[in-house]
């Protein structure tokens, strides 16, 4: 299999997304480090950059790993989830800034190499008050960087999305290490209960949303009865015109279109990214994926032509009113 | 959620309850991080008054010792060590404890403490003694 790099593609969407991000992030740092060169006339225009950086990674990686939970709980963040990878690189070059500046203010021109000095200087590991915190960010900022170099959906295609998805839920185990950088480092020099407040809140606000999607999912998950070789879906009235209602058979979830007066049923699984067809609906005759609009024929469960993606398929039958869909994939 | 409001980034334009809901959640996010900038801000503890006189190098004399395993000067001024550093964050290495010297220094300053980043080469024995001559930094 060949794979060839295309570069993004824009569209007015992502233009819209980009310079949003923009804004935000040079608003947060002309507030954070602006203002505190006034606030704080004895800090130095490095510490507030590493500062101001920091924080401002951080939020963006509580804000990325919201909106997954919340498009789960409510499709209309869905456009928000379409570009989220640019939201990613734009925190990981965030990030990069924090430890790059960290690294010359503290362990640049010494006796040592700076990352010697990062891993060598501090090896108590045993003291809370004094655990080397930042040895924790820096290994956080190698998987940012891995998830940042291979978003490119060149990448996606290269290593194949189950492999792909596996590499960037590595987000979660950066996101812990992050926690606890900041938990071990900032927050024992700082006193205020304020700067610990706001990072439980975060963490709270992430799992929070991440159970209760889960929670809201759960009934799906729930196997139907397999008696016989199909399986009963429900009454055809209960799915809306093209749009699709998602059963679990066996540990595969399956989606069972209803349009033009048809019925059919597809692995609810993408090929892209694994979004849940289930919750997009039928744009010009195609199933189409909510979460980036890659689309497959109802049919067939291909991609249409020049596209080679193909999903599962099930076959169908309506019987009373009721759908049943077979319980084995279609060969 | 209705069906035509079903919307993916590559369509022309995004139907009007999802642009208005969107427009609602992109504002709050851009209060939120702005608001939450001010916060992380304000609470930060103030930052101590801190100097470096960098590249301002001055002369100081006084008996070489060690503050634990630092090189430190003791000066008549203050019969606080003043700790020793090579220029950088590199280990100063000139002279043995108990010996007189004279050196030129820039002075970092923060929290009740001091230290010197030593000029190379600027050392000069003076001699050896027990007491501190003198620890008046001197201008140059």
């Amino acid at each position: 299999m060949s794979v060839q790099y295309q570069a993004v593609l824009m569209n007015p969407q992502k233009r819209a997304y980009d310079l949003t991000i923009a804004g935000g992030v040079v608003a947060y740092l002309a507030v954070f480090a602006g203002a505190g060169s006034l606030l704080h006339p004895n800090a130095t225009a490095e510490t507030l950059l590493i500062r101001a950086l920091g924080t401002g990674a951080f939020l963006l990686l509580h804000i990325i790993l919201t909106i997954g939970p919340l498009c789960r709980l409510d499709r209309r963040f869905l456009p928000l989830l379409y570009n989220r990878r640019h939201l990613g690189v734009t925190m990981f070059v965030l990030a990069l800034g924090h430890g790059a500046f960290s690294l010359v203010q503290f362990h640049a021109l010494g006796d040592v190499d700076p990352l010697t000095s990062l891993f060598s200087s501090n090896t108590r590991y045993d003291s809370l008050a004094q655990f080397p915190f930042q040895q924790l960010g820096f290994v956080a900022l190698l998987i940012l960087f891995l998830m940042a170099a291979t978003s490119h959906d060149f990448w996606l295609r290269m290593l194949g999305a189950p492999f792909w998805k596996r590499l960037h839920m590595l987000v979660y185990a950066a996101y812990g290490l992050l926690v606890g950088h900041v938990a071990l480092g900032a927050l024992q020099s700082e006193r205020s209960p304020v700067l610990a407040g706001v990072m439980g809140l975060g963490l709270v606000t992430v799992c929070g949303l991440h159970v209760a999607a889960a929670l809201r999912e759960s009934p799906v998950d729930e196997p139907a009865p397999v008696e016989e070789e199909f399986v009963r879906v429900g009454p055809l009235d209960a799915i809306p015109e093209n749009r699709a209602q998602v059963i679990t058979i066996g540990a595969e979830r399956v989606a069972v279109f209803r349009h033009d007066g048809k019925v059919s049923a597809l692995s609810n699984v993408c090929k892209h990214q694994g979004g849940p067809l289930g919750e997009g609906r039928i744009v010009g005759g195609c199933i189409t994926c909510p979460w980036h609009g890659y689309q497959y024929l109802p049919e067939t469960g291909a991609s249409p032509p020049p596209f080679t993606e193909k999903v599962d398929t099930f076959d169908t039958r309506v019987t009373g009113g009721q759908v049943y869909v077979c319980r084995r994939a279609r060969k | 959620m209705k069906n035509d409001n079903f919307y993916i980034g590559y369509l022309p334009q995004a139907p009007e309850g999802l642009r208005r809901h969107l427009r609602r959640t992109v504002l709050l996010l851009a209060v939120l991080g702005v608001g939450l900038a001010a916060v992380l801000l304000l609470a930060q503890a103030p930052f101590p008054a801190a100097v470096f006189e960098y590249g301002e190098y001055k002369q100081w004399e006084g008996t070489l010792v060690r503050a634990g395993s630092v090189p430190a000067l003791l000066t008549g001024a203050s019969r606080k060590p003043v700790l020793l550093v090579a220029p950088g964050k590199h280990g100063f290495t000139d002279g043995t404890p108990g010996e007189h010297v004279r050196l030129e220094g820039a002075r970092i300053q923060r929290d009740g403490l001091t230290m010197l980043e030593v000029l190379p080469q600027s050392l000069r024995s003076t001699g050896t003694g027990s007491a501190p001559l003198s620890g008046t930094p001197l201008k140059r």
